[in-house]
């Protein structure tokens, strides 16, 4: 018994330090918020700090590192609240804020759905870039790029950070050499080929992440525009049907994709961190299809490829191979854009934060940690720092596939592109394509364009 | 102290009690289920402030997708086989465990620390060893020559339910074990002891004597489980997505995309709506199955 | 049941349980694993030495919101639970379902509501923000679980103090909290363990980083398509690294739930 009273006035003091923390912490809080509105409230002055908040996805806590210190540099007064979360993360917290107006100054945006939905919740860029930058400004963008973040009224609303392309195989040359093989796969029965080898050799061809939706729907746009170009965005605006003969041989060949190149239980791997870790980085898969964005791997000292089972192999990368009539194209998007918010209080400081991100040094340092290629033209990275001949090709032709790229890759409708990925997973587990695309033109036909 | 003023005092009393929770939690609760009841009854993308009344538009369009079907078949099929199991499960174990042979503290730590770990980890772990060609799981069945059972767990849709229900119970069934233990440690010792020398086994007494004297703990176990599977969200976004098709889509995924990927507030705010109405019957009929039960004894 | 188990029972039992015990184990090594791949223990070092990670602030931002709100809500769910169980008043059964029905609340549903709730009682950027609706949410599934177990202590151990003359309140304190020992604990327990582990509430709720929980320290570890093999496996050393204080509190939990029962059946 003598025990438990112990342990009674053990709780008994236990409660106390956390009640007397509680107040303390408290305390020391609110001390912390007095210094600061204090300082954002007496802008006036030339030395006074102001206090933006900056929410995205993209760019990285690494990469906002760099840029944040040279922003800071350039800017010592201007003082950015930063806050990265995954993707999905974001949109909760971004929404809810919104919604309740508390949004941050200066935010990320995916173009496509997310854009249309919060576009009248952000400022117009034009007025504010022809006063600022003056007139021509437009020229010194990839026009591909800012095409993408416009308003459904044409309104400019974002600017891009970084623009990446789809579909792509991002192959280890290595084990190709290991197994005989020179030349990457060109067509679908190249492919086959290719694949024939390096199964005899007991490595798994392909590593495809089919369990994501977004890569779903990547493979597919960019493999109907082999079939027939640009129909897909017809589909999109409903002036096309989904059942149309275009889509129904793109779904054949994705089936035959499924079946007979990549890995089998594909439809059960996500892209990232499965496919790459478990099967393309640790040697045991040759190929890796996914964006351009990837090619950043190869770049050292802080690229993924560097501690892992290939970070001796050669690595490059092909475009997705020729199943269609048509040559195979690339897929482009804004991968990340930036915007200001319509309800900033301080939207001269985010301006500044806007223009370094869009204009100036950002894109530069975003373009250095190759995520994706950057939207402001005439920007130049060393490559030194990578190895190989065939990976620096690799990362070149991603900047130049990116700038060239015609058609587009996220839709404007979400539960297009849901019904989509779930339409091509369907098809994969061996639903008729038929019947998967009948589903679709249903979604299809509800949506209010 | 006057007896009226007793009577009053001892009627206002039990309020009293009541008052703290329905404070800090009703009126909060409350004020969430009455501002999504009001979102249901609109269109708006949650966003900014253009929002037009639709009346039970929403609802409407929900009865008539079909994924919405879909995905509340696939959470009760969820429901019925991970309550069933974990319940099971956890009886058996905290029975077992109950016996405190040597180990038992080890071993129910690690039974219950999946419950304490993120799903993330778990939902991960479990994609790589469910893997088709290099997970453990897998590797270990073609070494045993079992290669017809080495299926592509997440990636075909006549498994991949079952594969979420798996990792679902790998994850919970520490909380069933914790619940039914601490409700065998309440259990008189008496009543065992008369079981014994009545000569009753150990099957006999677990069937006739323990699990009846659970029955409290069972009936929580079943509310939560049912209340549990309606919000099963982030260990099946993890582990397949809703995928492949729509094979294992929920009525949280269904919701998620609802609300946050396409902007429909008022039609995920439904969707809410009809969850708590289900959940709501659905507990009521099991707390009222167990008051009468209760009567019985 | 429990006592003079055969050698044979014995030997099955603990069969049994090994048996389980391993599968069990098995994806939790796994984890572990995981977390050490690529740079092993350094993986642990560089959690810990994370440059934007302030630990002590991280640690205690958690510790104080989970310890308040497990607090909070076993002392109104237990208040709550003796008086829906032992007290006759009206509209009992009425306001008991009502609050049960609540468990059900898809949290994704109900974020807007939930923000524009604190932003109105002014709690924006304060601990309350993140604690009232851990309570609100945790209260009512504790309420039934405190409430089913009171259920379970016959009502003739009570009916005997209240002809002694005992109040309410010192029944409550005196019997019904040191009988539902066990369920009290795991209220503590859980709720401690569930809003530690919360990453929704924090997420939309914390806007500066000197109130950062250890769920969204975590994320510091991701980084979209960018996020390196070297980041999985510290993301596995934070998120295994964040487990041990649940751990620690349910193995405390455990350890005065077996003293505490003792101590309940001697008062009686």
């Amino acid at each position: 018994m003598g025990l438990s009273r112990f342990k009674k006035a053990a709780c008994v003091i236990l409660t106390a330090a956390v009640l007397a923390g509680l107040l303390a912490g408290c305390g020391k809080q609110a001390a912390e918020g007095d210094v600061q509105s204090n300082g954002s409230k007496t802008d006036d002055t030339e030395e006074a700090q102001k206090t933006i908040t900056y929410w995205t996805w993209v760019p990285t806590d690494s990469q906002w590192k760099l840029c944040y210190d040279a922003f800071q540099k350039k800017y010592p007064n201007i003082k950015v609240e930063f806050w990265r979360g995954e993707k999905p993360d974001y949109d909760k917290k971004l929404q809810v804020a919104m919604a309740a107006g508390q949004g941050p100054d200066v935010l990320g945006m995916q173009v496509g759905a997310m854009l249309k939905q919060y576009e009248k919740n952000l400022e117009p860029i034009k007025p504010l870039a022809d006063s600022k930058w003056g007139s021509g400004w437009e020229s010194k963008l990839s026009e591909a790029a800012t095409k993408q973040t416009l308003a459904s009224d044409g309104t400019l609303v974002a600017l891009p950070i970084n623009f990446t392309a789809q579909e792509f195989v991002i192959y280890n040359k290595t084990l190709f050499d290991e197994a005989g093989i020179k030349d990457v796969p060109k067509t679908y029965d190249e492919w086959l080929d290719v694949n024939k080898k390096l199964t005899a050799k007991g490595i798994i061809p392909v590593a495809f992440g089919g369990k994501d939706g977004w890569h779903c729907d990547d493979l597919f746009i960019a493999l109907s525009n082999q079939f027939g170009p640009g129909k897909v965005y017809e589909a999109e605006a409903g002036k096309l049907s989904w059942t149309d003969k275009t889509f129904v041989d793109t779904m054949g060949a994705i089936k035959k994709l499924f079946d007979n190149v990549f890995q089998k239980g594909a439809l059960g791997v996500a892209t990232y961190p499965d496919a790459r870790d478990q099967y393309f980085y640790s040697r045991k898969a040759a190929m890796f299809p996914t964006g351009t964005w990837h090619v950043s791997f190869t770049v050292a000292p802080s690229g993924e490829k560097f501690g892992t089972k290939i970070e001796n192999d050669e690595t490059g990368m092909f475009i997705l191979p020729k199943i269609g009539p048509y040559d195979p194209v690339a897929i482009a998007g804004v991968d990340t854009a930036i915007a200001i918010n319509k309800d900033s209080k301080n939207k001269d400081a985010a301006w500044e934060l806007f223009s370094f991100m869009a204009m100036d040094e950002g894109q530069q340092i975003m373009a250095e940690t190759v995520q994706g290629s950057p939207s402001r033209k005439g920007i130049t990275v060393s490559l030194d720092s990578v190895k190989f001949q065939s990976e620096k090709d690799a990362i070149n032709a991603a900047n130049k596939i990116v700038a060239e790229s015609k058609y587009k890759r996220q839709l404007d409708y979400p539960e297009l592109s849901d019904a989509l990925g779930v339409a091509v997973q369907d098809v994969a587990a061996g639903k008729p394509i038929d019947k998967a695309l009948e589903e679709l033109q249903k979604v299809s036909e509800k949506i209010k364009r | 102290m006057s007896i009226a003023k007793n009577k009053l005092a001892k009627k206002i009393v039990p309020y009293l009690y009541v008052l703290p929770i329905i404070i800090l939690s009703g009126l909060f609760l409350y004020y969430c289920i009455g501002s999504t009841a009001y979102t249901s009854l609109y269109e708006w993308n949650g966003i900014n402030d253009e929002i037009k009344f639709i009346g039970l538009e929403n609802y409407k369009n929900l009865f008539e997708d079909k994924v919405f079907y879909i995905s509340l078949f696939n959470t009760l099929i969820f429901f019925v086989f991970t309550v069933g199991i974990q319940a099971m499960l956890g009886l058996l174990l905290a029975v077992l465990l109950r016996a405190k042979l040597r180990g038992h503290t080890l071993f129910k730590s690690i039974f219950f620390m999946p419950v304490v770990m993120a799903p993330i980890i778990i939902a991960s772990i479990f994609r790589i060893m469910m893997d088709y060609n290099l997970g453990n799981l897998n590797v270990m069945l073609r070494a045993l020559h079992l290669d017809f059972l080495a299926v592509s767990w997440l990636g075909d849709p006549k498994y991949s339910l079952m594969s979420v229900i798996i990792v679902n119970v790998f994850e919970w069934m520490g909380f069933s074990m914790v619940m039914y233990y601490s409700g065998l440690l309440a259990l008189p010792d008496d009543v065992f002891e008369s079981a014994k020398i009545d000569g009753a086994g150990f099957f006999n007494t677990l069937f006739k004597i323990t699990i009846p004297m659970l029955k409290g703990t069972t009936s929580t176990l079943i509310v939560l489980g049912i209340v549990g599977s309606l919000k099963t969200f982030d260990i099946v976004v993890m582990l397949t997505g809703g995928g492949p098709g729509r094979s294992t889509e929920f009525i949280t995924t269904f919701l998620y995309k609802r609300t946050i990927e396409e902007y429909k507030a008022g039609s995920g705010a439904a969707i809410g709506i009809i969850i708590l109405i289900i959940a709501f019957v659905m507990s009521i009929i099991q707390i009222k199955f167990y008051e009468s039960s209760q009567k019985d004894m | 049941m429990f006592s003079n188990l055969k050698r044979s029972e014995k030997i099955i039992i603990e069969v049994v349980l090994i048996l389980f015990f391993i599968i069990w184990l098995y994806p939790i090594m796994q984890s572990v694993i995981e977390s050490l791949k690529i740079k092993g223990i350094a993986n642990y070092i560089a959690v810990l030495k994370h440059p934007k990670i302030n630990y002590p602030r991280v640690l205690f931002n958690s510790f104080f919101i989970a310890v308040s709100s497990s607090f909070v809500v076993t002392f109104i769910s237990s208040l709550a639970g003796y008086a829906f169980s032992k007290l006759d008043f009206h509209f009992k059964n009425a306001l008991y379902y009502l609050l049960i029905a609540c468990l059900a609340i898809p949290p994704a549903s109900v974020m807007t509501p939930m923000f524009s709730a604190a932003k109105n009682l002014h709690l924006m950027d304060t601990y309350g923000s993140i604690i009232l609706p851990l309570v609100a949410f945790n209260s009512p599934f504790m309420l039934m679980v405190i409430k089913n177990y009171f259920d379970s202590i016959p009502d003739s151990v009570i009916e005997a103090a209240t002809i002694d003359g005992c109040s309410t309140f010192r029944i409550y304190a005196t019997m019904m909290l040191p009988l539902g020992i066990p369920a009290v604990i795991n209220v503590l327990v859980l709720t401690f363990i569930y809003s530690w582990n919360d990453f929704l509430i924090p997420l939309l709720f914390v806007r500066k980083e000197s109130m950062y929980t250890v769920t969204l320290a975590a994320q510091y570890f991701t980084a979209a398509k960018n996020q390196t093999p070297e980041m999985v496996a510290q993301l596995y050393a934070a998120l295994m690294l964040m487990t041990l204080p649940s751990m620690i509190i349910y193995i405390f939990g455990q350890k005065y739930l077996q003293s505490g029962l003792t101590a309940g059946s001697v008062k009686e």
